[in-house]
């Protein structure tokens, strides 16, 4: 197994870039689009009450990860069957958000290259960070998130001149269920995905400290996604909700002078590098649940059939970016609530129910 | 093309395999192998032609079944 | 196949030598015995010298004095060896039965340090080392005297690393020389020198240096480890210790620094650092080494701090600009063309019309071109190496544009990477490859083939450790503690505390102060006992 350890800080930033993952350039919530800044704190508020569910879990099995915890409170063929559905459901995650970047690269700026090309460079270097561990994984993050969050606050500046702050009226004209709805979808994605932190608290070298990590990693995330949402809306307008990648339509709209212009790019490859984190941290979740399922003694050769898995899947997940959007409104909500609610609840119950576990464990 | 993804397949198989053997992980090696050959029965499947559902589309499909199902009245 | 090779690597790493044979017999108490073993272990050498004399009275007072002409002091040997031995003996007090070799070295012979040594192979090795050795009929023991001098260069600024302000001079190839001069810097009780001999035929003089009380102990054990695995059969200059006790010998990136500066060395070991002297050279090694490190220059500290920032600044971009200005610009001229300004576009556009290659294959040609003018220019005398230069730029440059084998952005890159590239010294060797690869990367994918090859560099520099510590520290992971010396160069007195990941055991520096006021104020002397 992996023996680094990362500090609640690292964590923090972790949890940051995962959850601004995939979802800075493909929101969801597309509806209630004028307010949906706002609405991502209603979303982060929930996501936060999914989270400290699964924290208290944490908490009462300290140093075991979330499939360690199935084995204890399942026994060994349930809790493994579990398991596996969780496996499947990071190999899901991580495959969408490999296909989601593919599709925005390949439909924006690289028309001409193909998936492959775009793919195997990717995955080659998420199976060599994989295999380096959490530790690596955690440090590099600290250099990307940074370059992230300095490039949303010098976009704030960069559209001064385009910002327009009738496009954030009308106020919040939605109906109380549509607000109830949107918030709650956003509670599972991006937030709720956040439950494959119980595959990696247990590398976190202080596990008192983590309760204050995750609720800054989360708020952290919640700003820097409501920012750029908030800034996308002012920009974009009501045309904003019929594109299929607002934050990227927002940055062409940049121009200051008529010198710095069409400056997509650069926020583009930004954003791909959360998504690659995210990629990365789903490998590293893949590759480390499967080897304590099988109780192997170390993850990293299956680090490379997990790359290729996720190749695959990220081939094959959706026909066409509509589809995506379909699959988003009508399947993702129920789907992620499954994994980020449900399950982490129902193991909780039992193993209160179970009086589990019997001793104090030392973590 | 079958060739070249049985070809890059052999070469990850001899990429990681000697290393476990060397250190006896025969525990390791089983499920490296397996879920490789899972993978090189996806390429091929992929590679050769044959139409796998789409993942989300799947799931759309059965949601819409289990929706339908726990709708009350239809 | 890297697995292979650091297989090999790590075997060779392991691997025990067999000891150099060496004699381990006794001396004979017979001079002639003696005398014709060691000429038959020296061979015909002409500069082995045997001088015989004839002390006191009695057959007990033959014996011979042998050294290496040119390793030993000529002045010392004539005037505090030979004249007392021939003069002293005779006027002093000595009495028969008392042992003559006691006797002479405790009366007679006035140099500083003198060894009895009974054993044949230690007295050979003592006189390839320089020192002189007495033989004395019927005692089966020698006298090691210490005489040791011999030709050194002066004291020199280093060629490779000059400053504009701050100390001048620079090791030499002396081990003792070099010692001292670290000694002159600190004049603290805790500086610790710790000697050993490397390479099986050379014998090295390795010395380790460290500030006993600042520095890590355990790092202190683990290269007194690494440099006892070391087992060549030459150390000729301090990089053959460098790739043999480095954390990572493939990558690309040096995890062992290496200065000629004796004020480096002293700061780096006021740091918490070790620092590994190499007998023969001027080059000293430092660890644990890192990445920010070699963006630090001396001059840094000799200047005002808000210069000295202002510089540092220009020494990241430079680095940034010359691994990634060919790529970038073959990213966006063949895939991003609307990032380029329109009027700029079509002069590029203008200028690269009807050259044959495409511009990766054009950028990689030039730079290849590029770098064999600058190693004709170092190699040659310093004359001729400026008329290459003038050849490269000019006819080369000149005459490939004009010819239509290269466009003119193409020039002006890579002759801007050139510039930049030699901004950090330090990094040249990492340098050239990484701006090969994105270059080609850059070709193949452009922007996002760039982002692939940074995301690797990054994945890779922060798996990279050096001597326990993180390479890529104090960037990740983060110790903003740290960033006053690295995103800025501070004033030194905010600069309070040493690097965090390295200096921890020690952490406090100084008091760490405010800005110094004007008027000796009361709160300046009371921080003073912090």
């Amino acid at each position: 197994m992996d023996q680094g350890k990362i500090s609640a800080g690292q964590l923090t930033l972790l949890i940051m870039s995962f959850t601004i993952g995939s979802w800075v350039v493909l929101p969801t919530g597309i509806q209630a689009w004028q307010n949906l800044w706002l609405i991502m704190f209603m979303g982060l508020g929930t996501g936060l009450l999914f989270a400290y569910l699964s924290l208290f879990l944490f908490r009462r099995f300290p140093g075991k990860t979330l499939f360690e915890i199935h084995e204890r409170v399942y026994g060994p063929v349930l809790g493994k069957f579990i398991s596996l559905c969780f496996l499947w459901f990071f190999l899901q995650t991580g495959g969408g958000t490999l296909a989601i970047f593919k599709t925005l690269l390949r439909s924006t700026v690289f028309t001409a290259t193909p998936d492959l090309a775009i793919l195997v460079p990717l995955i080659l270097i998420l199976v060599y960070g994989c295999r380096r561990g959490i530790e690596v994984i955690a440090r590099s993050n600290q250099l990307l998130i940074m370059s992230t969050v300095g490039l949303v606050l010098v976009s704030i500046l960069l559209v001064v001149n385009i910002f327009n702050p009738e496009n954030l009226l009308p106020f919040f004209n939605l109906p109380f269920s549509e607000v109830i709805w949107t918030s709650i979808s956003l509670a599972v994605f991006p937030f709720g995905q956040n439950v494959l932190f119980m595959m990696i608290l247990p590398r976190v070298n202080r596990w008192q400290k983590v309760n204050g990590a995750v609720l800054k990693g989360m708020i952290g995330a919640g700003l820097v996604l409501s920012t750029i949402q908030f800034l996308a809306v002012g920009v974009l307008g009501k045309s904003g909700q019929i594109l299929v990648f607002p934050t990227y339509e927002f940055y062409r709209m940049i121009n200051i002078a008529q010198f710095l212009t069409r400056l997509e790019l650069i926020p583009l490859l930004n954003f791909l590098t959360m998504g690659f984190i995210k990629t990365i941290l789903c490998l590293y979740a893949l590759a480390v649940g499967t080897a304590q399922v099988f109780n192997l003694r170390t993850y990293r050769p299956l680090a490379l059939p997990f790359g290729l898995f996720l190749l695959l899947v990220a081939e094959r997940i959706f026909p066409s970016i509509s589809e995506h959007m379909r699959y988003l409104e009508e399947v993702q909500t129920f789907f992620g609530l499954i994994f980020s609610l449900l399950l982490p609840m129902m193991t909780l119950g039992i193993a209160l129910l179970r009086g589990l576990p019997r001793r104090r464990m030392a973590p | 093309m079958i060739l070249l993804v049985v070809g890059v397949f052999l070469l990850l198989f001899l990429w990681e395999a000697p290393g476990l053997v060397a250190k006896e992980y025969w525990r390791e090696l089983a499920v490296f192998t397996i879920l490789l050959l899972i993978g090189l029965v996806f390429s091929l499947l992929l590679v050769g032609g044959v139409e796998l559902p789409y993942i989300e589309s799947f799931w759309i499909k059965v949601f819409a079944k289990v929706g339908k199902a726990l709708t009350p009245g239809s | 196949m890297f697995d292979f090779l650091r297989r090999k690597l790590r075997l060779a790493h392991l691997r025990k030598g067999k000891p150099a044979p060496r004699t381990h017999r006794d001396l004979s108490p017979d001079l002639k015995t003696n005398l014709t073993a060691i000429r038959r272990e020296l061979g015909a050498s002409p500069d082995l010298i045997i001088r015989c004399l004839k002390l006191g009275s009695g057959a007990e007072g033959t014996g011979a004095l042998l050294f290496i002409d040119g390793l030993i002091d000529q002045q010392v040997v004539n005037r505090d060896v030979i004249f007392p031995l021939l003069n002293g003996v005779k006027r002093g007090k000595f009495q028969d039965g008392d042992d003559l070799l006691k006797y002479l070295a405790q009366n007679v012979l006035a140099v500083g340090e003198v060894k009895k040594e009974p054993q044949f192979g230690p007295v050979v090795e003592a006189l390839l080392e320089g020192e002189t050795i007495l033989l004395l009929d019927g005692h089966d023991e020698a006298l090691l005297l210490s005489t040791k001098g011999w030709e050194k260069r002066a004291i020199n600024e280093p060629d490779a690393e000059r400053i504009i302000l701050g100390p001048h001079d620079g090791f030499t190839e002396n081990l003792r020389t070099n010692t001292a001069m670290l000694r002159r810097k600190i004049t603290d009780p805790g500086l610790h020198f710790e000697e050993m001999k490397l390479g099986r035929r050379t014998r090295t003089g390795v010395v380790i240096a460290y500030l006993k009380g600042v520095v890590n102990e355990k790092l202190v054990e683990e290269v007194r480890a690494r440099l006892k695995r070391v087992n060549l059969d030459m150390v000729l200059d301090a990089n053959y210790l460098n790739e043999f006790i480095s954390d990572a010998p493939l990558s690309l990136f040096p995890t062992v620094t290496f200065t000629e500066r004796p004020d480096v060395v002293a700061a780096k070991l006021l740091e918490g650092r070790v620092a590994i002297f190499v007998d023969g050279t001027p080059v000293v090694n430092t660890v644990p080494a890192l990445f920010v490190e070699s963006f630090q220059s001396p001059d840094d500290y000799n200047f005002p701090f808000y210069y000295a920032t202002f510089i540092r600044w220009f020494r990241y971009l430079s680095f940034f600009l010359g691994v990634l200005s060919p790529a970038l610009f073959v990213a966006l001229a063949t895939y991003h063309q609307e990032l380029i300004p329109t009027s700029l576009l079509i002069t590029i556009n203008a200028a690269t019309e009807g050259t044959p290659f495409p511009l990766a294959v054009e950028m990689v040609m030039m730079g290849a071109v590029f770098e064999i003018i600058r190693e004709a220019g170092i190699r040659l005398a310093r004359p001729v190496g400026q008329t290459i230069s003038i050849v490269g730029a000019l006819v080369i440059g000149e005459a490939a544009v004009t010819a239509g084998l290269v466009g003119a952005p193409t020039i002006i890159v890579t002759a801007t990477t050139a510039i930049t590239t030699f901004v950090v010294p330090d990094l040249l060797g990492p340098g050239i490859y990484l701006r090969l690869i994105y270059t080609i990367l850059a070709g193949v994918l452009g922007a996002y083939g760039i982002l692939i090859g940074l995301l690797f560099t990054l994945l890779h520099l922060v798996s990279l450790r050096s001597f326990g510590t993180p390479y890529l520290s104090p960037l990740a992971p983060i110790s903003a503690g740290d960033f006053k010396d690295v995103i800025v160069r501070a004033p030194i007195w905010a600069l309070g505390t040493r690097p965090r990941m390295i200096g921890w055991p020690r952490p406090q520096r100084q008091p760490i102060g405010f800005p110094p006021s004007g008027d000796e104020g009361e709160e300046g002397e009371a921080e003073d006992d912090g």
